[in-house]
């Protein structure tokens, strides 16, 4: 090879690699500029001929239970000749994408129907992605099958934007082995802060070489995903009720922070945990290194390890709502998918038919089974056999009555990070509990300042 | 005439396609990358953006959380650190390949570069998983020699040492590979000269192999220290920057801000300073390689 040959490809390789990250791909952000507020929804054509519906990939997985087929597909398009429905599913990441890429004019193609995830919905009113679904909800005879706690979340500035489509909660879990070791009882986990120390205190004096507690910490969702639980529990809120504030950093959620902080610093939890996610975590518990997680995605069989059955799973594991501070309310923290109209859509009502359809209690139980979703609607909470292979649905349904939510606003990415940075401060030891909340909620108000 | 013609448009006929396609998924996000960084552009927004000049450079190098500077702090340790170890395990295995048959080498080389050829992300979970702090190999093996467990990921300096480990052993294939290339058209008699001189094996290397390797040390060199500049995915696979932003580097900063937060204006804006800083590394490199050249010619 020729010196000026290996110079040429030198240059091109360190230009083409400094360049490779030069357009990345998106993922859930926060957009501040767009258009107008959603529309109204009664705005269909006499006939419409083909209804676009982006949906998540496992949710039209060929050979598994769906949701939208058979049954729902085939009587909308019966009841509507020449009308086909085309389904397509996306991973989480790609669904944000092609969702906020078809309005950014970089997508030609727009969906009449998207499922979205809670946390993006704020970001999608804001940007007047979601059709405004008022006039429907004011004739529909399913809404008061909603469980309430769901029911109010959808609404957004005042107007119904979407409509659950399923859940999941958070919920602690325990390992039963450690338990056992620690001489307590397996079945019964911590209900209150006073005993979850006392617990941890047990685990850490008779189990050596396994951390009594584990939570979140690490620079992503699922740190501040856990702990609302925590914080809710107190009567406290992440932001203001207009959302324009951040309400963190009251006496609750320093009550709620000062746990974790009192976990780290009497040494029942390991400050690695600053580097851990929930999907980090899990294993520890199931490993039996790990004696309780705080809050987890309670989807009890969809997170079941290679190697366990139900029973074994029932056998090894416990579920319960997190536990209680004293003069506090049961809470625990919801996520889930929904289904949103796109505003932009000339098939509004034919959408709306089609979600109605799809949404309905009996229609879902058996998708919500197969994957072991929790139901947004009374008379699936209510169908406990059709989920009897779920060790903890009676505390998942119980837990779904005290759910709270995320905030759904535009910038909710950018002030998780703000809020994870601040608890990080204070587990760390770098600040005391209530000046890393202070510091965060100040830099959240500037966040959400107009 | 007309054939005449026609030959002399042939090349470019047949060029149009590939300067079309070089300009489509090269060029052209060079070009927008630099647009969009004097834009307020937004995930949201792509079209019709607001221009804001040089605003979003000055965002960017004023920002606190993290600061710029502790970013570009952070990318120099990981880049220097994964030159180092990219080069010494790279040129080293390639040494200890030289000397056994040419076979055996084959082989060898074939396995030592499983590693290069693995996705990053895939790599950057892996080592995630060794370094847990409570099931992980790394651990495990402490344990084993009744050492204490160290929280590999939570601490900045083990945290970068960590991040520097895995990407040395994601990316020392490259030097490996070239190293080995330039090796096998060292002269032998060069060596076996030394050899009959009585010079022994690391003298020979450091005398005869690596003065006779340089210029193409110096490429490998420069690959890795790119490589160690650009890494995004297995820090994000890692620690995606964390905890308290103590490994967050450049390319984290990119991508934290285009495709985390939506902010595809500042996002650029860093995307523009990381091309600055490697056409600097291509710029130097092409006029220390013409002082090689002048040299050996």
């Amino acid at each position: 090879m020729s010196h000026r040959l290996k110079a040429l490809i030198g240059t091109l390789v360190i230009l083409a690699t400094a360049c490779s990250n030069a357009a990345p791909s998106v993922a859930p952000s926060t957009g501040a500029s767009a258009p107008p507020a959603a529309t109204q929804g009664a705005s269909a054509p006499a006939a419409a001929s083909k209804l676009v519906v982006w949906a998540r990939n496992y949710t039209v997985e060929a050979g598994k239970a769906q949701p939208w087929a058979p049954d729902p597909k085939a009587k909308l398009e019966a009841a509507h000749p020449g009308l086909t429905i085309e389904l397509s599913g996306a991973t989480s990441g790609d669904q944000f994408n092609r969702i906020e890429l078809s309005q950014a004019g970089a997508v030609a193609d727009k969906p009449d129907i998207f499922q979205l995830d809670n946390i993006w919905l704020g970001q999608f009113v804001d940007e007047g992605i979601t059709a405004n679904l008022d006039s429907y909800y004011a004739n529909w005879a399913d809404k008061g099958d909603i469980v309430p706690a769901y029911a109010e979340s959808t609404k957004v500035k005042g107007s119904q934007q979407a409509v659950w489509f399923y859940s999941d909660i958070r919920m602690m879990i325990w390992s039963k082995d450690v338990f056992k070791k620690a001489g307590l009882d397996p079945e019964k986990g911590p209900a209150t802060w006073d005993e979850l120390m006392a617990d941890a205190k047990a685990i850490k004096d008779k189990v050596p070489g396994v951390n009594p507690v584990e939570f979140p910490a690490s620079s992503e969702e699922s740190t501040v995903d856990r702990f609302y639980s925590y914080l809710y529990m107190t009567g406290s809120n992440i932001l203001s009720a207009d959302n324009t504030k951040a309400a963190f950093n009251d006496a609750g959620g320093q009550k709620a922070l000062q746990l974790y902080v009192d976990l780290v610093k009497g040494g029942y939890a390991p400050k690695a945990v600053l580097s851990e996610t929930a999907d980090d975590i899990y294993p520890h518990v199931f490993s039996g290194k790990t004696g309780i997680m705080l809050a987890t995605v309670g989807d009890g069989l969809g997170s079941l390890p290679d190697g366990f059955d139900v029973s074994k799973f029932q056998s090894t594991i416990g579920a319960a709502l997190p536990p209680l501070c004293s003069g506090c309310q049961p809470a625990t923290t919801a996520g889930g998918w929904m289904l949103a109209i796109n505003s932009a859509s000339q098939n509004k009502d034919v959408a709306w038919e089609y979600i109605s359809a799809v949404t309905n209690g009996a229609n879902m139980v058996p998708f919500e089974v197969e994957r072991t979703r929790i139901p947004v609607r009374t008379t699936g909470l209510a169908q406990a056999d059709a989920f009897k292979a779920d060790p903890y649905f009676a505390q998942e349904a119980e837990a779904a009555k005290v759910a709270h939510f995320p905030p759904f606003i535009p910038k909710y990415t950018s002030m998780i990070e703000i809020l994870w940075t601040g608890m990080q401060k204070a587990i760390n030891g770098d600040l005391s509990v209530k000046d890393a909340l202070d510091q965060a909620a100040a830099d959240v108000d500037t966040l959400l300042a107009p | 005439m007309a054939h005449r013609a026609l030959g002399r448009a042939t090349p470019w006929l047949l060029l149009v396609l590939p300067l079309l396609l070089l300009f489509l998924f090269l060029l052209l996000p060079y070009l927008l990358t630099f647009y969009y960084s004097t834009t307020g552009a937004t995930i949201g927004r792509l079209l019709n953006v607001q221009q804001v000049g040089l605003k979003n450079f000055q965002v960017v190098l004023s920002s606190h959380a993290p600061s710029f500077l502790s970013v570009v702090a952070i990318t120099a340790v990981f880049t220097t650190g994964t030159l180092v170890g990219s080069l010494a395990l790279g040129t080293g295995l390639a040494l200890a390949l030289h000397t056994v048959s040419a076979g055996l080498r084959s082989a060898l080389l074939a396995v030592f570069l499983i590693p290069w050829v693995i996705a990053a992300v895939i790599i950057g979970y892996t080592w995630r998983l060794i370094y847990d702090p409570a099931i992980g190999l790394a651990n495990g093996a402490l344990e084993a020699f009744g050492l204490a467990p160290v929280d590999w990921l939570t601490g900045q300096v083990s945290a970068i040492a960590a991040l520097i480990v895995a990407n040395v052993w994601a990316g020392y294939g490259i030097v490996l590979l070239v190293v080995s290339g330039a090796l096998a058209n060292v002269p032998p008699n060069i060596i076996l000269a030394g050899q009959v001189d009585g010079a022994s094996y690391g003298r020979i290397v450091r005398r005869v192999i690596l003065p006779a390797i340089r210029p193409t040390f110096l490429l490998a060199g420069l690959v890795a220290l790119v490589s160690g500049l650009n890494t995004f995915d297995l820090i994000y696979a890692m620690t995606r920057g964390g905890p308290l932003y103590q490994t967050e580097t450049v390319a984290l900063e990119m991508y934290r801000l285009t495709a985390q937060k939506g902010n595809v204006g500042q996002g650029a804006a860093v995307t523009v300073i990381l091309f600055t800083v490697s056409l600097a590394l291509a710029v130097a490199y092409v006029i220390i390689w013409r002082r090689e050249a002048r040299k050996w010619s």
